[in-house]
């Protein structure tokens, strides 16, 4: 089991550290709102692999807390872009 | 009768294991798309991978692990809720992209709502921005 956390993590790592150099790299703030929450997902799954292999169900509150808030940050940003953004 | 539990016992196991590596394997796959494609709404497009078929495989190998009823019930909730907000979400960054023009229109095979608002501008209620 510590060999299924030791490949998840290490998969899980690349997708956040791809994650943060797209919104570093941007071009766009979409593309940093999209990275933003693929970052969160990824905490998502990094969070269920652990309880999966601790056999703990300390953490489901908060992967249910980020389930339904992980979209507001998005949608405002989406919702109130100005429309001539210089790129 | 105790074989059958303990064959099921090893098969969960083994099928959490699968699920939290298929759900690894999105997420790499994501990454790989954030960084590989060329426009924002192709980034999005890979970027809802983990966001859904990585949180349910994450649920449904939390609840094979542990079988119970509380749990099949909260990880249920979470599927549910990460559904329910996430094409929201997505919908909302792509409308923005189309609106604002940032994406790359020449990689684009099919633009129904463009056709539709060509058409529409002879349309009498059609205002022009």
């Amino acid at each position: 089991m510590n060999l299924v956390l030791l490949i998840t993590g290490g998969m899980l790592a690349f997708a956040a550290a791809a994650s943060v150099a797209r919104i570093v790299r941007g071009p766009t703030t979409l593309d940093r709102v999209v990275a933003a929450d693929v970052l969160t997902a990824t905490l998502m799954c990094w969070l269920g692999a652990w309880m999966v292999v601790e056999r703990s169900t300390t953490l489901m509150p908060v992967l249910l807390a980020l389930a339904l808030f992980a979209m507001v940050g998005s949608v405002s940003v989406a919702r109130f872009l100005p429309r001539d953004e210089d790129e | 009768m105790a074989a059958v539990v303990d064959f099921f016992g090893h098969f969960a196991q083994v099928a959490a294991v699968v699920l939290v590596i298929l759900a690894g394997l999105m997420s790499v796959a994501a990454g790989v798309g954030l960084l590989r494609f060329p426009d924002s709404l192709q980034r999005l497009h890979a970027g809802a991978k983990p966001q859904i078929l990585g949180v349910i495989a994450i649920c449904t190998a939390l609840v094979l692990r542990r079988p119970s009823l509380p749990v099949l019930a909260f990880a249920s909730l979470i599927v549910i809720f990460q559904m329910l907000t996430q094409p929201i979400a997505a919908q909302m960054v792509g409308r923005a992209a189309y609106r604002t023009d940032i994406y790359d229109r020449s990689l684009l095979v099919v633009d129904e709502l463009g056709e539709e608002i060509d058409d529409s501008e002879h349309h009498p209620h059609h205002r022009r921005p």
